[in-house]
């Protein structure tokens, strides 16, 4: 389990989906990538009508830990569980009850260059396409700031100006402790968000 | 009883002994108390029959043996002084006959002996007569026959007794040891009681085996008719220990579990058609020195034996239905089950067989000169045994609504998020698949042998430098690891190769000290030519160290230049070095000829002021470098060509410490 | 328990009756021993006759008569001795099982399928009675092979290039922990712990800065295998042993594994040093990785080439370089 960067690719003008797919991915596999399989993200989201006070509950599936089953709260509560949690929640469906809309997925294809970890994603709700994904892990080291280094160059080399210029906030929790697939599921509830806010918006 | 006269005796009262009525167990005698006078008074008088006539106790004595003496005590039986008659009669005949043969002896004195004397004068003689001529004879041989009769009566008793005593102690103490043997086998193997029977099993299954064969026995009391008789079977087992001890016990097994069984395991050159390795596998080999021992009882083998074949039967079966299920593992050919027997090629020409031998009779000794495999024995026997204590030891749900059978870490694994690869990798070492170990590990047991051999080839071939391998104590089943050191003798500090040599089962990885890597392919020659161009490039590395040292000047240096058209050179690798003051050049090009050795050509050229006085004989010109053509014009001059076998030392780089520092002075 | 009673009885008389047979063996030995010690002696009865001419012949005689006495007291030792031998053969029943005494009776009880202490006890005895054999085996084997190879160092030397012949050090195992202990402490950044030791071998973890772990196995001061792997891997198998052969999941990881093999072979080729020195110079230029995914490459001034940090250190001069920008 390495550091994990997760930032959506901001589509140039007169861009559809399909065709940023294509351009991310010929230049990941120019770079000298192999395609390793596809990859998936589920993010489903709870809220609690009856309490006022509760926070939004996100119940997040990764391809990448196929046994485990991820619950983030708003306001950052995780959890990590085996795979009863969904059963679980549906017997609360008392207290829990799905947001309308809230079900939001990410598929698309898995790449591998050396110890790096590639995924290029589409964001879809329901069965439209709202956004792309790009996810990039280093898998060898846990420290986020030790690679930082080694990633933004990665960076650079596949989304090119959409790089951050610097180490990301939410990549370093606190200061010096090793990553954890919190930061990455957290970034993946962030993005999926920020998706939602601009399909919102338009 | 004889004719003898008896001893003379003329006591007339017997000797007032007690009697002893009895002696007790301590060893006290308690004695009839005799009687007092009176009392033997009154007893005598009460024996007189006064009725009877009273016999004149004087009897008729002129002749000495007028009365028998039977008669005389077959009277005393009835008359009570009888006793002391006889006793008295005797004295007289006694007394009679003495005085007779006084009177002859005194009368006349002869020479003759006395005892056969005859006196012929005055019909005076004496001569022996028997007592009783007629009586005596029958009675005997009537006696005698009369004692036969009782002994033979009595002997009958004792003799029907001690049979009766025999039997019945024979009987107790059969029955004695029965159950004692019964004990020692409670004690080894599982028996239970069902009904009158005497059950008992064999089988793994509490190890955690799911065979399907059952593993049962019997137990029976031998009767004593069949004590004795072994049939073929037994015979076989107790050959190699005569003296098994004898048992009241009986076991009986299936037919198919009587026999004996192995599993052996070949690894066969077909180009050959021999086995190159093979080792046979059963658990009595593995048992042998710890379990079992010469004293131990007929059932005992017997049921090892049996357990033995189920053993071998539950392992083949295991192998042959995973052999089925995966065709190929990186195998050359697919994997073929036939029968008893599986085969399948690890490499072309290299065949793995697996075949599961059965014999009513004992296996011969195998062949001593193929050594057997032993971590492959161990191996298959280590992976049985942990896939039953797998199914034995399921660790409890946690908690307990989880699904059952899960391993702690397998439980861990969602919860510490582990990851995709991670998973993979678990999932991996989890699975245990008996071909797939088998076939990675004689695969690998195969490669190294040949990195072994070709070490050994290698170390024959090459005299010149040293090639020293180090096999690391750190290997296992599928990887092992050798390092290689190539020095020249002598001059060691000078220069040393080494390389390090990764085994594993289908490729040989190799580490050099610049740390560049290589991966070979399995196939021996690829690696005997590699070596052999480590071989040659350590020379020319020496060759340049020592240059260095001595004060010469590396002018280029080339690991492979161009070869022309010589098609029985695979590689040339040349050095051109001059001295320090330019006089002399030097050219050095080493030649690794196919399938031969390494061979060396020097070429040296001088200035013409050079003295060369002291290397004379060594050099000549080389017809085949001649420098007439106008394109060798650069290379400035004649060469000479070195005559290696001329030159001082022991091996090429003593050889060319010589050639060099006879150069430069 | 009676049983037990009546074989223990039965072996008694057999016992008796072996050591009557083996006493009765040894008179008649002595009695051969006595005629011999008494050697050839004339006969009595032709003591008498002190004729020359048949001294030649009376010897004859009597030589004839004690070879015949030889042969009958020979004959009696023979018969004594297959007593003996029958005796022998009969005195086996007892040692089959391990003695396991009054707790052999523990296979009595009627439920001991769902109470194993009865297969626990005997399983325990059989193991105990095999660790005993093997040791004893082990300990003559160790006897008889001592690793001595350390003498052939004081042949070398005595010419000028004669290196000394590749080590195989027998060095005391205080020498080494001690040697261990110093170098752990020179260390920075590194720390140092033996996972396990069993003679000779041990096993050394090292844990370089917050990049990686390595796995050294050493032999006394003998570097035989560098494993290094991620910090997040798994180097414990399930039963509690040192995974030492499967690689690392990390292609870096592999890749400096390689180089530190290599490494060990460039160490240990250096002539002259003191035993610790290649395995000093190893954990020196471990170290050096401490900054691995920090630092860049010292040639082309990036962080990657291929997907891969600069992987390569020097072994004279430990700095970062890409694989492929070594010179």
């Amino acid at each position: 389990m390495g550091v994990t960067y997760i930032c959506q690719w901001k589509q140039p003008e007169g861009q559809n989906i399909q065709q940023s797919i294509e351009q991310i991915s010929s230049c990941v596999e120019k770079l000298g990538a192999k395609k390793a399989g596809l990859f998936q993200v589920e993010c489903e989201s709870f809220n609690a009508p009856n309490a006022p006070n509760a926070k939004t509950l996100h119940l997040i599936y990764d391809s990448e830990f196929p046994a485990s089953r991820f619950a983030l709260f708003e306001e950052g509560s995780f959890l990590v569980t085996d795979v009863m949690l969904s059963a679980f929640l549906s017997k609360l469906r008392a207290v829990w009850q799905p947001k309308k809309g809230g079900k939001i997925d990410c598929k698309g294809q898995r790449y591998e260059l050396g110890d790096f970890l590639i995924k290029l994603g589409v964001v879809s709700v329901g069965a439209s396409a709202k956004g792309i994904s790009v996810e990039l892990e280093y898998a060898p080291c846990v420290y986020a700031r030790d690679c930082w280094g080694m990633m933004s160059e990665m960076l650079q080399s596949i989304i090119g100006e959409q790089a951050p210029p610097s180490l990301p906030s939410n990549l370093q929790p606190k200061g010096t402790e090793r990553f954890s697939p919190e930061l990455t599921m957290q970034q993946y509830v962030e993005m999926f968000n920020n998706i939602r806010k601009t399909v919102v918006a338009r | 009883m004889s004719g003898n006269p008896p001893p003379i005796k003329i006591s007339l009262q017997s000797l007032s002994d007690t009697k002893i009525q009895e002696i007790a167990y301590d060893g006290r005698e308690t004695f009839i108390q005799p009687l007092s006078m009176s009392e033997s008074l009154t007893d005598l008088a009460n024996r007189i029959d006064f009725l009877a006539e009273n016999e004149d106790e004087e009897t008729q004595t002129d002749d000495a043996t007028s009365t028998s003496v039977d008669e005389a005590q077959y009277q005393a039986k009835q008359w009570p002084w009888e006793n002391i008659r006889t006793q008295i009669q005797r004295s007289v005949i006694e007394m009679n006959v003495l005085t007779d043969v006084l009177s002859i002896a005194q009368n006349k004195p002869t020479n003759v002996p006395k005892e056969t004397a005859e006196s012929s004068d005055s019909n005076r003689y004496m001569m022996y007569d028997f007592a009783s001529k007629e009586a005596e004879p029958s009675k005997q041989s009537l006696q005698m026959i009369t004692k036969k009769r009782c002994l033979g009566a009595a002997s009958k008793i004792l003799l029907s007794g001690a049979d009766r005593l025999n039997k019945a102690k024979s009987e107790s103490s059969f029955q004695n040891t029965y159950h004692s043997e019964l004990l020692k086998l409670r004690q080894r193997w599982r028996v239970r009681r069902v009904g009158e029977k005497i059950l008992g099993e064999l089988s793994f299954r509490t190890a955690g085996s799911d065979y399907w064969h059952m593993g049962s026995f019997e137990v029976i009391k031998k009767s004593d008719e069949d004590s004795d008789t072994l049939d073929d079977y037994e015979q076989n087992l107790t050959k190699l220990t005569p003296n098994v001890p004898k048992s009241p016990i009986k076991v009986v097994v299936s037919s198919d579990l009587r026999g004996f069984s192995s599993l052996s395991v070949q690894i066969m050159d077909l180009s050959k058609d021999e086995a190159i390795k093979s080792c046979t596998l059963s658990l009595s080999d593995i048992e042998n020195s710890a379990m079992s021992s010469a004293n131990d009882p007929l059932w005992h083998r017997v049921l090892c034996n049996a357990q033995n074949v189920l053993f071998c039967r539950e392992l083949f079966a295991r192998l042959s239905k995973e052999a089925v299920q995966q065709k190929t593992l990186g195998t050359a050919s697919p994997i073929v089950v036939i029968g008893d027997t599986i085969t399948t090629n690890i490499f072309p020409k290299i065949q793995l067989r697996v075949q599961l031998l059965f014999s009513k009779t004992h296996p011969t000794k195998r062949n001593p000169r193929q050594a057997s495999i032993f971590s492959i024995q161990n191996a298959l026997m280590h992976l049985l045994l942990r896939y039953f204590s797998k199914r034995l030891h399921i660790s409890p749900p946690h908690p307990t609504t989880a699904a059952l059978g899960l391993t702690t870490q397998m439980r861990h694994a969602a919860v510490h998020h582990n990851s995709l690869n991670q998973l993979a990798a678990t999932a991996k070492k989890t699975t245990l698949s008996f071909v797939d170990v088998l076939i990675t590990m004689s695969k690998h047991y195969e490669v190294r042998q040949r990195v072994c051999d070709t070490i050994k080839v290698l170390s024959n071939e090459f005299s010149d430098p040293d090639v020293l391998a180090h096999w690391s104590l750190a290997s296992s089943k599928t990887e092992s690891s050798a390092r290689l050191t190539i020095a020249n003798s002598g001059f060691e500090s000078c220069y040393r190769s080494a390389v390090q040599v990764i085994v594993k089962p289908d490729c040989i990885k190799i580490l050099q000290r610049d740390a560049r890597s290589l991966t070979l392919s399995v196939d021996p020659t690829d690696l005997h030519n590699y070596f052999v161009s480590l071989v040659a490039s350590h020379q020319l590395m020496t060759v340049q160290v020592l240059s260095r040292t001595l004060g010469w000047t590396m002018l280029h240096v080339s690991p492979h230049s161009s070869l022309g058209l010589t098609p029985d050179i695979k590689n040339r690798g040349s050095v051109l070095i001059s001295s320090n003051n330019g006089a002399v050049s030097v050219a050095i090009a080493c030649n690794e000829m196919i399938g031969g050795p390494i061979q060396y050509t020097t070429h040296v050229q001088y200035t013409k002021a050079h003295d060369r006085s002291q290397l004379e004989g060594t050099m000549y010109d080389d017809p085949d470098f001649s420098l007439e053509s106008e394109k060798y014009l650069p290379l400035g001059g004649v060469w000479m060509k070195v005559n290696w076998p001329q030159l001082h030392g022991r091996h090429f780089i003593q050889k060319m410490e010589t050639l060099l520092t006879s150069l430069v002075y | 328990m009676s049983d037990v009673m009546a074989q223990a009885k039965l072996n008694m008389n057999f016992l008796s009756q072996a050591i009557t047979g083996t006493q009765q063996l040894r008179s008649t030995v002595t009695n051969v021993f006595n005629l011999l010690c008494e050697g050839v002696k004339p006969d009595e009865e032709e003591d008498g006759k002190g004729d020359d001419a048949e001294t030649a012949v009376t010897v004859g005689k009597d030589g004839k008569k004690f070879l015949q006495r030889f042969q009958e007291y020979l004959e009696a030792v023979n018969k004594d001795y297959n007593e003996v031998e029958k005796m022998c053969n009969n005195m086996t029943s007892m040692t089959d099982l391990p003695v396991l005494g009054p707790s052999g009776a523990l296979s009595l009880d009627s439920i001991a399928d769902k109470n194993s202490t009865y297969r626990d006890a005997v399983l325990t005895y059989q193991w105990n009675n095999r660790l005993h054999e093997y040791a004893q085996i082990a300990t003559s084997l160790m006897l008889t092979n001592q690793i001595k190879r350390s003498q052939l160092q004081a042949g070398a030397g005595a010419k000028r290039r004669r290196a000394a012949p590749p080590k195989f050090t027998n060095l005391p195992s205080q020498t080494v922990d001690n040697t261990l202990q110093t170098l752990s402490r020179q260390l920075s950044d590194t720390t140092m712990k033996i996972l396990q030791a069993s003679g000779d071998t041990r096993i050394v973890h090292l844990a370089v800065g917050r990049v990686f772990v390595v796995i050294i196995v050493l032999r006394s001061l003998t570097i035989e295998k560098v494993l290094v792997k991620g910090l997040d891997e798994n180097i414990i198998l399930e039963n509690n042993t040192v995974d030492l052969f499967s690689d690392s999941q990390y292609l870096c990881m592999q890749k400096i594994t390689d180089h530190a093999m290599s490494a060990v072979l460039q160490y240990s080729t250096y002539q002259a040093s003191p035993p610790e020195f290649p395995l000093k110079y190893l954990l020196y230029w471990l170290q050096s990785y401490k900054s691995l995914f920090t630092d860049a490459c010292t040639v082309c001034g990036k962080h990657l080439d291929n997907g891969l940090p600069p992987l390569w250190r020097d072994f004279k001069i430990p700095v970062p370089c890409h694989d492929s920008c070594r010179a």
